[in-house]
């Protein structure tokens, strides 16, 4: 068996780690769900469908009612659904379905609402001049009256921008908006039809939007990169995974302890040392064993919260799991590391375990305090750079910001800073190890 | 003869305080090496060096032409070691362990299964192969040793201390181990603070004191060294006419029914000639005890 694999196993398959890493996701599933309730919990259920739909009716002089609408999904791409058209006693008045590209026209006489079905989705909506049952998957959203926009779907700043308009043709000017306000762009839409699907390419940085035509500048409104139910669910996801963050990493040093630490204090080593293997490859297995430990906790715990989420509301956050992953390892991969290096040079293993925990909550304190009595710019330089976890604080950063622009640091020398940690923590007991006598 | 394990000057600190002073020896194939001295004389430091878990300060050990510090996973691969103390993770269970070891060795889990099942059985450790490591008891500890070198089939051996705190039947058992090794043509340094212990084992003797090699003698010559001038003989039944008889060949005394010849001249066959009417149950030259050589040869007394 691969060394790397046979240590990883009885490290991750640890009573500690698996006892923890069950208890603190039992944890995390509890604070999600009652964050749920308290947040998202309160939308009504089609706020989570994969179902969307809008249109614009018209009504006559004889009572006849007709509606051209579009249906979609959370990404805006078309559904083929039903769509019946009822009488205020409740009576289907008429009946259609939607076509292959989503687009559907109905007309009945006395109508008063329609309903939309597709697969065990149904909503209905009144009949008034735009007519719509949006989800909370949406980027943008703008309704004025006359009409509705909708932006969905958006990945690599490109989304779908969904269109329904009293006019069936004129101008869109949509101007995009930074942090601070500031316009960093715009485009304009020509649209011919009541409803129309426009490909749109965001602005990197946009915060908001506004929506106006030639001569007037609308309101502007939030833009989130990322389905804004997933925004919501954020904040839940940091309060699910704080106890995590706060006490995992303490057993990161304890399985850096367990399985390094320990092995030197007790001679344990030098048997296994004795084999055919240089110190460079024990030094690395043991190494890698323990940091796939920390990715695969920190993976199933993130999946696990990702996924409580994911049965309330059908819906899985991948962006704010993402994030969630790349905060944990970051944290626990340097703990790991941290505790592992010290035990080339504290030969007890009990002394390094104590100087371990006390080194993590001395730096956990100090990340806390220091942004207090520290200028911005400077508590941003100790934050993003010299902060060990520095790639956790850019995670927890676009978590809350969805958009690096505007960004007080530079991602690339944040990355840098973070292997920098790592890669030189291992290094320096490597250095240590490879001419200590055992 | 071919030179398979090669102590070539080793030289090794502690801080400031030297452990070896730049020792040398060879152990050839097909032979028992004992190495011996007091405790903290080096013998552990060596033997350690030689595994490749120390690093010298300076000099190095060949196995079988790779050296531990240049070529460490070649030369390791080649060489068993069985210490005296082993020490191994606690909490795992043996044959798991073993099969972790057999990865270093590049060997798939199940053949390493199977290996570890076989070799479990040939060290006499059949039965325990699921028992965790903390609950093995000082030879099942070293035989577990054992079984993990084994898994190279390597031709050189390295038995630091082993029959220290062994029973009856495992010291048989090592020593077995180690002529059978010498049968097979393999290198085996045998190290013992007890020169008696290696006596019956050893082709040749090293031996070290405060880190220097202070003497290498063939087992042959050491028993030289140790004999005297003087024939013990026991006979099945003593009389005067047996010490009569043994009057020919020197100056006998019948002490407590062992005829002593002081200032023996003559050969050993002519006086069993002479005896045999008599029945002899044993004969050899008296010998000087082999700690007190020991001690004389490292200055010791």
């Amino acid at each position: 068996m691969n060394p790397i694999i046979y240590d990883f196993k009885r490290s991750f398959l640890r009573l500690s780690v698996l006892i923890f890493l069950v208890v603190f996701a039992a944890v995390g599933v509890g604070i999600g769900y009652l964050v749920y309730h308290f947040s998202v919990g309160n939308l009504p259920a089609s706020s989570y469908y994969n179902m969307n739909f809008v249109g614009v009716s018209f009504g006559f002089p004889n009572g006849t009612v007709k509606v051209h609408g579009y249906v979609f999904d959370k990404r805006g791409c078309p559904l083929v659904a039903t769509i019946e058209m009822v009488s205020n006693s409740g009576k289907v008045v008429s009946i259609t379905q939607s076509n292959s590209s989503g687009f559907f026209t109905i007309q009945g006489n006395n109508a008063s609402y329609i309903i939309v079905k597709y697969s065990t989705y149904e909503e209905n909506a009144t009949i008034t001049t735009i007519i719509y049952n949006v989800s909370d998957f949406y980027n943008y959203y703008e309704y004025n009256g006359e009409g509705l926009a909708i932006i969905t779907g958006v990945k690599n700043c490109v989304g779908k921008l969904i269109l329904a308009s009293t006019f069936n043709q004129g101008e869109l000017n949509l101007t995009f908006y930074n942090q601070g306000l500031k316009a960093i762009g715009s485009c304009i839409i020509n649209y011919s039809g009541y409803v129309t699907i426009n490909s749109i390419k965001i602005k990197p940085g946009t915060q908001f939007i506004s929506l106006g035509s030639n001569s007037s500048i609308g309101f502007m409104t939030e833009y989130t990169p990322v389905p804004h139910i997933e925004y919501a669910i954020n904040q839940g996801v940091i309060s699910s995974s704080s106890l995590f963050q706060i006490f995992f990493p303490i057993i990161m040093i304890y399985l850096a302890y367990a399985l390094y630490s320990k092995l030197i204090d007790s001679g344990a080593i030098e048997f296994i040392i004795s084999r055919p293997l240089t110190r460079a490859s024990f030094y690395l297995t043991r190494l890698t064993s323990g940091l796939l430990t920390g990715v695969t906790t920190g993976i199933i715990f993130s999946l696990v919260v990702g996924g409580t989420f994911s049965i309330l509301i059908h819906y899985f956050p991948s962006f704010v799991v993402i994030m969630l992953i790349i905060e944990l390892i970051s944290i626990l991969s340097f703990y790991y590391i941290l505790s592992f290096m010290l035990s080339n040079f504290i030969k007890s293993a009990t002394a390094t375990l104590g100087i371990s925990i006390a080194l993590f909550f001395i730096i956990r304190i100090v990340e806390g305090i220091l942004p207090i009595f520290l200028p911005t710019n400077v508590s941003n330089i100790v934050g993003y750079y010299a902060n060990p976890t520095s790639i956790c604080s850019v995670a927890t950063y676009l978590s809350t910001h969805l958009t690096l622009a505007g960004a007080p640091f530079n991602l690339g020398i944040s990355i840098v800073a973070q292997l920098a940690w790592l890669i030189g923590l291992s290094l320096l007991g490597y250095l240590k190890f490879r001419r200590m006598d055992l | 003869m071919n030179l398979m394990i090669r102590v070539e000057n080793l030289v090794k600190f502690y801080g400031h305080f030297q452990a070896l002073k730049g020792e040398s020896f060879t152990v050839n194939d097909g032979e028992i090496v004992g190495f011996v001295g007091l405790n903290g004389a080096g013998k552990t430091t060596t033997i350690k060096i030689a595994t490749g878990v120390l690093y010298p300060t300076s000099g190095d050990v060949i196995i079988d032409g790779y050296s531990i510090t240049k070529d460490k996973k070649k030369a390791s691969e080649n060489v068993g070691w069985v210490p005296e103390l082993p020490n191994y993770e606690q909490d795992v269970k043996a044959l798991d362990y073993f099969v972790y070891i057999a990865g270093y060795y590049k060997i798939p889990t199940n053949e390493a299964r199977s290996l570890g099942k076989r070799l479990f059985e040939e060290v006499g450790l059949a039965g325990r192969e699921n028992d965790k490591l903390k609950n093995y008891s000082q030879g099942m500890k070293k035989r577990f040793a054992l079984a993990v070198s084994l898994i190279s089939n390597p031709k050189n051996f390295l038995f630091d201390e082993v029959l220290n705190g062994l029973d009856p039947e495992g010291i048989q058992f090592f020593r077995n181990l180690a002529l059978r090794l010498k049968k097979e043509g393999k290198a085996v340094l045998f190290s013992s603070h007890i020169l008696s212990e290696v006596e019956s084992l050893a082709d040749r003797v090293v031996f070290l004191h405060k880190g220097k090699i202070v003497k290498e003698e063939k087992m042959e010559d050491l028993r030289k060294l140790v004999s005297t001038n003087a024939l013990r003989v026991i006979l099945n039944s003593p009389s005067e006419e047996a010490l009569k008889a043994c009057k020919d060949f020197g100056e006998p005394i019948l002490n407590n029914g062992v005829i002593i010849i002081q200032n023996f001249k003559g050969d050993l066959e002519g006086v069993v000639r002479a005896l045999k009417p008599f029945g002899i149950l044993d004969i050899g030259y008296v010998r000087q005890d082999l700690e007190s050589l020991f001690f004389q040869i490292i200055g010791g007394i």
